[in-house]
């Protein structure tokens, strides 16, 4: 039995469905992202499990145990909030030894446990500042501290990096991740950006009107998206409408125009939707000729718009010591036979 | 940063003067020895000040201070329960009762006056300080309940949220993360209806008995009986007052803070 068990988890609100239908299973010290765009129902879930919002129907088991009866303060559950949410009137060290205070840790328990917490998030010089005086990043860090001092069974982060500028954003991730490892909690993080998800987590489960559409580990979801939804919202593709024309066991035949490329995935219905990732594309001797109609230098990569026999591809390739292929030049385009894939609508 | 152009300067000068001119005259009229009111002058006088003391003006002020207190206080007190309804749940009719809280404001004090004397004459409660500290409490409640509601509304509920989650039982929440950060707000409404209460005279002239009467109704009788400068040194000494107590409030803590209810930043 998994640690945290969500089944057939429903929020309405009035007569719209908020969160319609989650089921859920995650170990014990996993790191799992919840991914979907605003309004896909991923924060409502996450504060159902934090106790917040009651369900309208659907059960919440931890550690085996149902908490439908058990308030926020009982749960021994730690959040890290968007907007960190500090106690503006207490410091940073008030701030981290509330949940140790509210659990009768002795006094100098409490320092100890809160000076260690403050090193492993590294800001140990800063306990008798108060949280305006600190910076974002040092805020949602001990916003962290702050969840994590309680040692709790679970960690939930809602959205916990995009009030961070885009550099800091990317260093936080990092080091959360590192964090989660050496304290080995189990994990649940909301987010919309697919890299942070696709980064950080053992598994990402893509959230879209209130239900969980895919999950998996991160390549696995990346690479076979299965919907249409999921491919879009999971990096860039190239989607072309295609007939199918042959079918085997986990493979299909599709044509587009005169071109026929065989895709894996099963084809639901007589048409189809290839799914062909840019970075997945190559440029060689053999393939589908085309002629690149731009050519967009973006530092670690190169990007080309390619007109081709089955319409405009989108071609990312490494950047290798500034050799590219001009605006108007011919190539051919190619890929490896794992590369097409059959996506649903 | 723009500058304003000549007219608009000129608009400002003529406005601020608009504003003060009545109290120079007032604070003018003060300082003359006559027993009339004689503005301009060329003699000054602190005669009508010497004159505040022993006058029953004294215990009309300290009447006024002593109601304000008690009116913004329980005014306060029902704000606050009343907000976090409000602010924080949904429910029927949550809208209606706001409106209703926020009624006091509608009803001329004049009429509320009527009502109330009649009223407390009815359940006893005439030359009553108790029924004159309620009545107020009726007239300021919308000031203290709008910033207190303010200062809940423009408050995160992440941060209870977060302490709830920590381990804090609601209660705890509300004395350790809620009422903290929402001081200001409670400050602001505190200060804003006793202002209000102390200001009160149009409602305050029926209920008040010769036991209770107020510094702001005192002054009315006064004048509707005397006309001396008196009333002008009184005036004189309240605006100092409250200049002083304006000063101290910006230092402290910044009126404009302390005026638009807003929380702990």
């Amino acid at each position: 039995m998994a640690f945290l068990e969500l089944t057939g988890l429903v929020k309405r609100y009035g007569t719209t469905a908020a969160v319609d239908g989650v089921d859920l299973a995650v170990e014990r010290g996993e790191f799992l992202s919840l991914l979907g765009p605003s309004g896909c129902g991923k924060s409502t879930t996450l504060m159902m499990i934090a106790g917040f919002v009651d369900p309208t129907a659907g059960r919440i088991a931890i550690g085996g145990r149902d908490v439908a009866n058990i308030r926020p303060n009982n749960r021994n559950i730690g959040v890290v909030f968007q907007s960190f949410a500090l106690f503006p009137h207490m410091t940073v060290a008030e701030n981290v030894g509330f949940g140790l205070e509210m659990r009768g840790v002795a006094a100098e328990e409490r320092a100890r446990r809160i000076a260690d917490t403050l090193a492993l998030v590294r800001l140990a010089d800063f306990a008798q500042r108060y949280p305006k005086q600190l910076s974002g990043g040092q805020q949602q860090r001990v916003a962290l501290a702050r969840a994590l001092v309680v040692q709790p069974d679970l960690l939930l982060l809602d959205e916990p990096m995009s009030s961070l500028d885009a550099k800091l954003r990317e260093e936080m991730r990092v080091e959360i991740r590192d964090i989660q490892r050496r304290v080995a909690i189990t994990t649940i993080l909301v987010t919309h950006d697919q890299s942070e998800a696709l980064l950080m987590a053992d598994r990402v489960a893509v959230m879209d009107r209130g239900r969980i559409v895919r999950i998996g580990r991160p390549y696995e979801v990346y690479e076979d998206p299965g919907s249409r939804f999921v491919c879009n919202f999971l990096g860039r593709t190239n989607l072309i409408p295609a007939a199918v024309i042959g079918r085997s066991p986990g493979r299909s035949r599709l044509r587009i125009g005169a071109v026929e490329i065989d895709a894996l995935g099963d084809a639901p219905s007589e048409r189809a939707t290839l799914s062909l990732r840019p970075e997945r594309l190559a440029f060689a001797e053999e393939g589908l000729p085309g002629k690149v109609e731009s050519c967009l230098f973006m530092g670690g990569q190169w990007l080309y718009r390619v007109g081709t026999a089955i319409g405009e591809l989108l071609v990312i390739r490494p950047n290798e010591g500034g050799k590219h292929v001009p605006e108007g030049g011919q190539v051919r385009v190619s890929w490896d036979a794992d590369a097409p894939r059959v996506v649903h609508e | 940063m723009t500058r304003n152009g000549p007219l608009a300067l000129a608009f400002h000068a003529v406005f601020i003067a608009f504003i003060l001119a009545p109290l120079i005259v007032v604070c003018l009229v003060a300082f003359t020895p006559e027993s009339y009111l004689s503005v301009p002058t060329t003699r000054w006088s602190l005669r009508w000040f010497e004159a505040i003391w022993g006058s029953d003006f004294i215990p009309a002020f300290w009447t006024s201070v002593m109601v304000a207190c008690l009116a913004a206080s329980i005014a306060l007190l029902i704000s606050v329960p009343a907000a976090m309804a409000t602010a924080r749940y949904q429910f029927p009719g949550r809208e209606a009762l706001v409106a209703y809280f926020l009624s006091p404001l509608m009803v001329p004090h004049v009429v509320l006056g009527v009502a109330l004397l009649r009223f407390m004459a009815e359940v006893g409660l005439t030359a009553n300080l108790f029924g004159l500290v309620m009545g107020h409490v009726i007239i300021v409640l919308p000031f203290a309940l709008r910033l207190v509601l303010a200062a809940l509304t423009g408050m995160s509920r992440h941060c209870e949220w977060a302490a709830w989650s920590l381990g804090a039982p609601l209660h705890v929440v509300f004395r350790r993360i809620t009422l903290p950060m929402i001081l200001p707000g409670l400050a602001g409404g505190w200060l804003l209806a006793f202002i209000q209460s102390f200001d009160e005279l149009t409602m305050t002239v029926f209920i008040a008995s010769p036991g209770t009467t107020t510094l702001p109704v005192r002054m009315f009788l006064y004048i509707t009986d005397n006309i001396d400068p008196m009333v002008a040194s009184v005036s004189t000494a309240l605006i100092v007052l409250a200049i002083v107590m304006m000063a101290v409030m910006e230092r402290v803590y910044g009126l404009e803070r302390l005026l638009s209810g807003k929380g702990a930043s």
